[in-house]
């Protein structure tokens, strides 16, 4: 079903075999090792995984934020426009215009000393969208798109006088406005307080569905993304290691990364008589990686071939999933 | 039962500009030895605040701290230093509640050169590598300092710095929250072993409902400095009886997208130096009637352990709208 309407169409973004890598001490670290993905409009990913995935790297490359010091190779392409190697001032254009990013902490991602509607409008006018009363009033209206309260007082604030939930809401606005083809966000709601999470989660569906934007969501809790996402990628040390529909993906895991990631996860029923299912071991840090698959040092099923050959992804039941020895439907929790 | 730790009535207030900030507004609870209490709470509920008083790291301006019948106010300096060896903190960020530039051994070990400083060298080293072991590390890792070890092992270390001295109360300070779901389900369950083990309270603070689930037999919500509710965990979990203790659950993210549809409760606006008179929660709260705006409900106990501030928990108005 899916692949039909999606082979007929171009993905907007179009990742693939790209790598991020940093100087290491005694060998390079591969932040991100081969990735290979693609986002169609009004579709959204979410990106999941725990600290060294390098799923929040994934997402500084396409809006052209990796830091200086990294080696990428590999593609990213935007409707077609190769932007791996792309010219500063055009990414600068593409910021903002084509990529809206939201961040997960807001009070570090705003400028402290511009007021929010001066923020709102120069995105405008930055990407010659609006100039003077007519960004004004766009930047009004998006405010109340985001159910900000108050509105109009807002715009003369300064982003010290809003609470946290309130300053994403900001950086809500301000990634959207200028109507931007894909938004990327990263660990949207982390910094958040619970009841405020839900909130900001509800709004960004409600604002990538009316507006047929497509979203790339990074978290480390596969929660957010289930109620948001209509596609599942898993990361591990930095590849991806299954991916596919979110219903199937969270009710039928077949990498045994992605069941542990659920089975640990405590909820309102996990049950209090036995202890958790922790997953043994640490996610890998900036030392080097093993060889084979990531996840073998921790995974209770590697065979000797992981240890050895890193596992292709490969299309599996509905998804794609990276092991030598993943769940069979039976085992699925 | 004695209670081992105690607040009654306490009041913390912060001052800076001229204007001041209650960060625990008549705050009361026991903590029987040997038990389980979760705190939960958002940003600006008090509850670290809450944790530092309970440790005597900040000043009462009304009301009373007391530790194993004593009023930690009333003590001089020799006597407070000999009961803080029955307590001990972990927190949030293990990384920074270490010293740099102390190895993992030497920080570990430091509660014991301070409580028990006739204690040999060799003899402490042994109690530091047997703790290391009991709480999941290699005891080679002494040697190592804090920027060397990863989230998980370095809140196993500040585990076994918290319990070397064998306190009788150790606070835990959104103690998991910073770890990866993988670690944080290892180190739960490291916290559930030694309470079993050694008898220790455990002052559980987390934001997150279900891991507070998991370690506390019974919790208690704040709400800008107030309790709002206490109860058995079985209660608070099943039939809550405050609408915040219900937005809280309701808000808890969910692998099932249906079931997660909390209600739509208006964001925190007001600032949080503003005293109301009546209710904290009356401006997102969606049962609110007039009287909430007036009258500051008082706390009542509406079951055996339960106690809930709620002018219309008699309505059930939490329970039922589940």
């Amino acid at each position: 079903m899916r692949s039909i309407r999606m082979s007929s169409e171009a993905p907007l973004l179009a990742i693939e075999a790209l790598a991020i890598e940093f100087a290491g001490a005694a060998a390079p670290l591969r932040a991100v090792d081969g990735v290979s993905l693609a986002l169609w409009p009004g579709r959204s990913l979410g990106l999941v995984g725990e600290s060294g995935a390098g799923k929040s790297q994934l997402a500084l490359a396409v809006p052209g934020l990796t830091p200086r010091q990294a080696r990428l190779t590999g593609s990213i392409r935007l409707a077609g426009e190769e932007l791996v190697g792309a010219a500063p001032a055009r990414l600068r254009r593409l910021r903002g215009a084509r990529i809206g990013t939201v961040f997960q902490d807001p009070s570090t991602a705003l400028a402290p000393h511009l007021t929010i509607g001066t923020q709102l409008t120069e995105v405008l006018a930055a990407h010659a969208q609006a100039h003077g009363a007519a960004a004004r009033r766009a930047a009004l209206a998006m405010l109340e798109r985001v159910r900000l309260p108050d509105a109009v007082t807002r715009l003369g604030q300064y982003p010290h006088e809003l609470s946290g939930g309130l300053r994403q809401r900001v950086m809500l606005a301000i990634a959207l406005i200028a109507r931007p083809a894909l938004v990327i966000a990263d660990e949207p709601t982390t910094a958040l307080d619970v009841t405020v999470e839900a909130g900001i989660l509800e709004l960004l569906a409600e604002l990538v569905r009316g507006e047929g934007t497509a979203l790339l969501l990074v978290s480390h809790d596969l929660a957010v993304v289930a109620g948001l996402c209509d596609e599942i990628a898993v990361m591990y040390a930095g590849r991806i290691v299954e991916s596919g529909p979110a219903r199937a993906v969270l009710t039928a895991p077949a990498h045994p990364y992605t069941a542990g990631l659920l089975a640990a996860r405590l909820t309102l029923d996990s049950p209090l008589d036995v202890p958790v299912a922790a997953i043994p071991g640490n996610p890998p840090g900036a030392g080097p990686r093993p060889a084979g698959c990531g996840f073998a040092p921790r995974c209770a099923r590697a065979l000797e071939r992981c240890r050895q050959e890193v596992p292709l992804l490969l299309a599996r039941d509905h998804g794609q999933v990276a092991c030598y020895a993943p769940l069979a439907p039976a085992e699925r929790p | 039962m004695t209670a081992l730790a105690a607040l009654e009535q306490l009041v913390v207030e912060f001052r800076g500009g001229g204007r001041v900030l209650r960060a625990l507004d008549e705050v009361s609870l026991v903590i029987a030895p040997g038990e389980s209490l979760g705190v939960v709470g958002e940003s600006g509920s008090g509850k670290s605040t809450l944790a530092r008083a309970l440790l005597g790291l900040v000043a009462a301006d009304r009301g009373r701290v007391l530790f194993g019948g004593a009023d930690l106010a009333t003590l001089g300096g020799a006597e407070l230093r000999r009961l803080r060896r029955r307590m001990a903190i972990i927190f949030q960020n293990p990384a920074a509640s270490f010293d740099p530039r102390q190895t993992i051994g030497d920080s570990v070990g430091e509660p014991l050169a301070v409580h028990e400083p006739a204690l040999a060298r060799a003899a402490r080293r042994a109690r530091v590598a047997a703790l290391l072991e009991r709480t999941g590390l290699d005891p080679a890792l002494a040697a190592r300092r804090p920027h060397e070890l990863s989230g998980g092992p370095c809140q196993r270390a500040a585990i076994a710095r918290a319990m070397i001295a064998s306190p009788q109360l150790v606070v835990c300070d959104e103690a998991v929250s910073a770890l990866d779901v993988s670690v944080q389900a290892q180190i739960v369950n490291l916290l559930l072993e030694l309470r079993r083990e050694n008898g220790v309270a455990l002052l559980f603070i987390s934001h997150n409902l279900a891991v507070v689930r998991r370690l506390a037999s019974r919790v208690l919500v704040l709400y800008r400095g107030r309790v709002v509710e206490v109860a058995p965990r079985e209660a608070l979990y099943a039939a809550p009886r405050h609408p915040y203790t219900r937005l809280l659950l309701d808000s808890v993210p969910s692998l099932v997208p249906a079931a997660s549809q909390a209600p739509r409760v208006p964001p925190e606006t007001a600032s949080p130096f503003a005293r109301d008179r009546g209710c904290a929660f009356v401006a997102r709260c969606p049962f609110a009637i007039r009287r909430c705006a007036e009258v500051a409900p008082p706390l009542e106990t509406v079951a055996p352990g339960q106690a809930v501030a709620c002018l219309r928990w008699r309505e059930g108005v939490a329970t039922r709208c589940a």
